[in-house]
């Protein structure tokens, strides 16, 4: 398996086409992303869910609604799994299936989405967490079962590391890929790849 | 007068042409000789088996032809008609392109297996032409184990697919093969019991003896496949499109599942031969369904008697014509030579009824699982034909032995056979159906 | 070992065999590579490789206009592309704010539900040709062909729509159109009566397909499967009735459940399925606002001339008050009316947007929408400029893929093709 799950940050080191290097000291710096919510100078207030996550103490941060309606809230990676559990077993939200988990690219980090969806309640969620400097956020698989592909998928291609996760490879490109296609400094046609060394 | 003499003085053990051997006296050879008889005998099936060999070659090619146009029919469609007339060149098209196909081989194969199996595959179903009576002069050999013989031929072909298999070097191949081990052999044991009681009723392995003995007064009706055996019929039916490997029971090439099965590396001429081989043995297996059970080359109405004309086995013959293949000349006459093309045409005709009988099914039904596939054989078929055999043992031990008698005077036999055709084969169906319904009525009804 | 009820003493000396199944094989439709270990026929364990047909489809977005990523839609999932094609539209719809007439909603709904219709059909054929049945399929595609001469008549394409447009669609529906549909629909069902007396009692297909390969609701939740397969086992989850997008609350129908999910269950599902969308496009066709476009460009015609008129008594008016003469007192009267206009509901594109150059704001959106596999979700973020910020395609098949191994594991080897079957697994969808 040539693919394990390392930062992606040492690849770099290898050979001429360098990523950006600001990329680890802004990430602490977090700054505004393309977003509406976002660059909003107060916080918004927390939807229905997020009521609930308040009351029973989780710790998180309200992001308003995307342009659809769904409740948005941002998570750290360490309460993930706590979010997640409550979320999933709560009887007022019960997020039984898990949609999808994507990986965004917000230039200066990345960031793990997962949209939630309750076959009783009808509802949408929309956790974010944002991974740290080496790329690394909590696995949700504990949880839900079924993110093991998405966040393979996004391993894959945006190179977010899901910690705890029982089998992180890569799912869609060849084994043998370098870099992660969907970021916005990836490079397209690495002199590195096996096709393109002589 | 003369000819009837040379042939009482030759006392051939089987049945040779008059004019043949005629022939062979005129060039001053004995032919009281067994030695000699021996030789006329071979000479006269390589004559023959030539002619069949080639005729069959044709008709397996037709075949192609036709089973794509059932099948187009079948599904709404045009089928070939590209080539030739109608598309009737198509098949020859298909060949000519395999031949000039590059005979591909892979690595890792066994090459001398791998070449051997087609012609393994071939050969035996090619053989079994010889021993079919396409009429009451055309067949290669009148072996008197005639019906075993074929079966122990047929199932030599299985190690031709098995061989194939195991020399691909492809594991779909060889899965192929293995299974279609396993269905030769679920498959032959129920298809030999269902001809046991066919020899029982003819007092005869010889196909020809077999074919006359199928004469009776109900015209096609006191056929085998009517009240005296039908689920020996049944039985050999289901059990030669399995032996054929054909749709529901084409296992062993699944295209879905196996891709191609043991065919899957082969390319060019031996694929061809697979092919082929294939359609042949459908052919044979269609032609022995109708020797044993349909009554041959007569005429649906041979033996029968209506409005006071008691038919003879073809319709010509019925007339009075035809009786002796030579006129007083030494010539084949006319008419003996219609009653021949009457009973190829019977026989082909009912033989392409069966082949499409088995295309039919293609176009309907899905494929059986191998366990579904062995079940039936072991659980059901075989029993079913240990049955039959004990109950035609018991009949034939007891009635007399000749038909008009068993059929005037044997009323409870017909009686008993008509039970067990209701309760028996109407009762499978039923049970199985009711089986089904039940098991689905439940879903059907809630959605 | 306990296989289907059937003990299996293991005292033979066997070595497994591991098999490739794919990527390039008959029946896993399309470019999959499953590899499995076999112990004789049975699956002792599979692995699906995917990834063989990943074009790169959420890359794509981010370097193309909005409008330039849209024709390569269609090739995500090329068998029920509308549904993309809403997904992605009305995420942008969302974001944008933009007004949809209602007329476009119906629009909309009568081709995703005719290209479900057509997506199942393809899914039958193709089911039972897996089973080796090889007639159904030929059956199946006569009718579908049908329904994509429909298509080809509304979007100039039988496969590749590319027709909904931001707010709207590309063109009108033709005149005639609506009766197309209607005739074509008023003859399914007895195709599908046709199709189901020569499936569902079937002993064969009965026995391969009962009691095989069966999922529990958890099982589902597990790997995130949905549509009919989910609905198989018992849960009525629709999205068409639980979270109605396009006029889906305008419209009577059933979400066709079973408890068994089994491979039959979902035939059974699917099946239903297109029964209840016949039902849909019925009332679809019946309520479509303004009907068929032929009157519709009749109306609009009779209201242009109405328009004109008054222009031209307006002319007359001014050039007589010019002249200084006393203007013609019914010109006058005309000049005060108001053409009457067409509803904005019956229009075929609501706001004009510039399609090459769209911009909708900031902002991000999940559109989840029923496809025929399932739960297909697109999400959009937009950061105001020309082309998307990110694409993400939520595939119902790479989740319903996913069940396929732990479905497997103690079957029979011809048994994949009827529960891979019964997924309806579309592989360039799994990919992109």
């Amino acid at each position: 398996m040539s693919e394990t799950p390392q930062n992606p940050s040492d690849q770099d080191q290898a050979s001429e086409p360098k990523q950006p290097e600001h990329r680890k000291e802004h990430a602490e710096s977090a700054k505004p992303a393309p977003k509406a919510e976002e660059e909003a100078p107060t916080p918004p207030e927390p939807g229905k869910f997020g009521q609930m996550l308040r009351e029973a103490g989780l710790p998180f941060t309200p992001l308003g609604e995307a342009s659809n309606g769904m409740e948005m809230i941002e998570v750290l990676s360490e309460h993930l799994l706590d979010v997640g559990r409550f979320l999933r077993d709560d009887p007022r939200c019960r997020f039984d299936l898990l949609l999808s988990v994507s990986g965004i690219d917000m230039k200066d980090y990345r960031m793990s989405v997962v949209h939630l969806y309750s076959l009783y309640t009808h509802e949408t969620l929309v956790v974010k967490t944002k991974a740290d400097g080496e790329e690394k956020v909590q696995t949700l698989t504990p949880v839900w079962p079924a993110a093991d592909w998405h966040e393979r998928e996004s391993f894959d291609l945006m190179g977010i590391v899901y910690e705890g996760h029982p089998d992180l490879r890569r799912i869609l490109m060849p084994i043998d890929w370098i870099g992660h296609p969907l970021r916005k400094d990836y490079v397209e046609n690495d002199p590195r790849l096996v096709w393109n060394r002589r | 007068m003369f000819f009837t003499g040379v042939l009482a003085q030759s006392q051939m053990p089987y049945q040779l042409p008059e004019w043949f051997v005629y022939l062979h006296h005129w060039a001053g050879i004995d032919i009281t000789d067994p030695l000699m008889q021996a030789l006329m005998l071979f000479a006269w099936g390589a004559v023959l088996f030539t002619a069949i060999a080639v005729v069959a070659q044709a008709a397996v090619v037709f075949m192609v032809l036709m089973e794509r146009k059932v099948l187009a029919w079948l599904t709404q469609r045009k089928g070939p008609n590209r080539v030739g007339p109608f598309g009737l060149l198509q098949t020859l098209a298909d060949g000519v392109k395999l031949l000039f196909k590059e005979d591909i081989m892979t690595t890792g194969q066994d090459k001398l297996l791998f070449t051997l199996a087609p012609a393994i595959f071939f050969l035996p179903v090619f053989v079994l032409y010889a021993l079919i009576p396409f009429t009451d002069y055309l067949f290669g050999v009148a072996l008197p184990v005639g019906a075993l013989f074929i079966f122990s031929l047929s199932s030599i072909s299985v190690l031709g697919m098995v061989l194939a298999g195991w020399a691909s070097n492809n594991k779909y191949s060889l899965i192929g093969g293995m299974r279609s081990a396993a269905q030769a052999i679920s498959y032959e044991i129920p298809l030999v019991l269902a001809v046991l009681p066919v020899v029982l009723f003819a007092d005869s392995m010889n196909l020809g003896v077999i074919v006359e003995s199928q004469k009776g007064p109900l015209g096609m009706f006191s056929w085998y496949w009517f009240y005296l055996l039908p689920i020996s019929f049944l039985i050999f039916l289901i059990s030669s499109i399995a032996e054929v490997n054909r749709i529901p029971f084409d296992l062993p090439e699944a295209e879905s599942e196996l891709v191609s099965g043991y065919n899957t590396e082969y390319s060019g001429m031996k694929f061809a031969m697979f092919f082929l081989a294939e359609y042949a043995a459908l052919f044979v297996m269609s032609a022995l369904t109708v020797v044993l059970f349909f009554g041959g080359y007569a005429s649906p109405l041979a033996g029968a008697t209506l409005a006071g004309i008691t038919f003879d086995t073809t319709f010509i013959q019925t007339f009075g014509l035809g009786q002796s293949l030579l006129n007083a000349t030494g010539i084949p006459s006319i008419d003996a030579l219609l009653v021949q093309c009457e009973m190829i045409t019977w026989f082909l005709l009912k033989t392409y009824c069966f082949i499409f009988f088995a295309m039919w099914l293609r176009g309907t039904l899905p494929r059986l699982k191998p366990d579904q596939l062995m079940g039936f054989s072991w659980k059901f078929l075989i029993p079913l034909a240990l049955i039959n055999i004990f109950l035609v043992a018991v009949q034939r031990l007891w009635a007399h032995p000749d038909q008009m008698t068993l059929l005037a005077s044997n009323v409870p036999y017909i009686v008993l056979w008509a039970i067990i055709l209701v309760f028996g084969v109407g009762g499978f169906f039923w049970f199985t159906s009711r089986f089904f319904t039940e098991k689905l009525r439940a879903r059907l009804v809630q959605s | 070992m306990d296989i289907q009820g059937v003990t299996i003493v293991r005292d033979l000396d066997t070595e497994d065999m591991v098999v490739n199944i794919g990527p390039q094989h008959p029946s896993t439709h399309g470019v999959l590579r499953l590899v499995t270990t076999l112990n004789g026929e049975v699956v002792k364990d599979m692995e699906p490789v995917i990834g063989y047909l990943h074009r790169s489809k959420e890359k794509m977005a981010e370097s193309r206009s909005y409008f330039q990523y849209q024709p390569t839609i269609d090739r995500v999932e090329y068998l029920s592309s509308f549904y993309d094609h809403y997904a992605y539209v009305a995420s942008i719809e969302k974001i944008a704010g933009l007004k949809v007439p209602k007329r476009v909603h119906y629009i909309r709904m009568i081709t995703m539900e005719l290209n479900r219709i057509s997506s199942h059909l393809l899914w039958f054929g193709t089911f039972l040709l897996d089973l080796g049945a090889s007639s159904p399929f030929f059956y199946a595609f006569r009718d579908r062909e049908r329904i994509l001469k429909l298509f080809e008549n509304i979007t100039g394409a039988r496969m590749m729509y590319n027709y909904y447009r931001f707010g709207g669609v590309n063109q009108d529906a033709p005149p005639g159109w609506l009766d197309d549909v209607r005739t074509v629909i008023n003859e399914l069902p007895d195709r599908f009566d046709e199709y189901e007396a020569i499936v569902n009692k079937n002993p064969i297909v009965v026995d391969r397909t009962v009691g095989i390969g069966i999922l529990d609701r958890q099982a589902c939740l597990d790997y995130g499967v949905t549509g009919p397969s989910l609905r198989a086992c018992g849960v009525d989850i629709d999205l068409r009735k639980a979270n109605p997008y396009c006029c889906y609350d305008e419209v009577e129908f059933d979400v066709p459940t079973s408890e068994e999910g089994d491979v039959y269950a979902r035939y059974m599902v699917r099946m239903e399925e297109m029964r209840q969308s016949i039902r849909i496009i019925h009332q679809a066709l019946d309520n479509f606002p303004g009907g068929d476009t032929a009157k519709l460009l009749k109306l609009q015609k009779e209201y242009e001339a109405a328009e004109n008129e008054i222009k031209e008594a307006k002319k007359r008016v001014m050039l007589a008050e010019k002249a200084g003469n006393e203007p013609d007192a019914a010109d006058v009267a005309k000049s005060q009316e108001t053409a009457p206009q067409l509803d904005d509901d019956w229009k075929y594109q609501g706001q004009k947007v510039n399609l090459l150059v769209y911009k909708p704001p900031e902002g991000e959106a999940m559109t989840l929408v029923e496809s025929p596999r399932g739960i297909l979700g697109c999400y959009l973020i937009s950061d105001g400029t020309p082309k998307a910020y990110r694409v993400k395609w939520r595939g119902a098949s790479f989740s319903n893929l996913s069940v396929l191994p732990p479905l497997m594991v103690g079957n029979l080897y011809p048994d994949l093709m009827a529960i891979f079957g019964s997924l309806d697994v579309i592989l360039p969808e799994v990919d992109r």
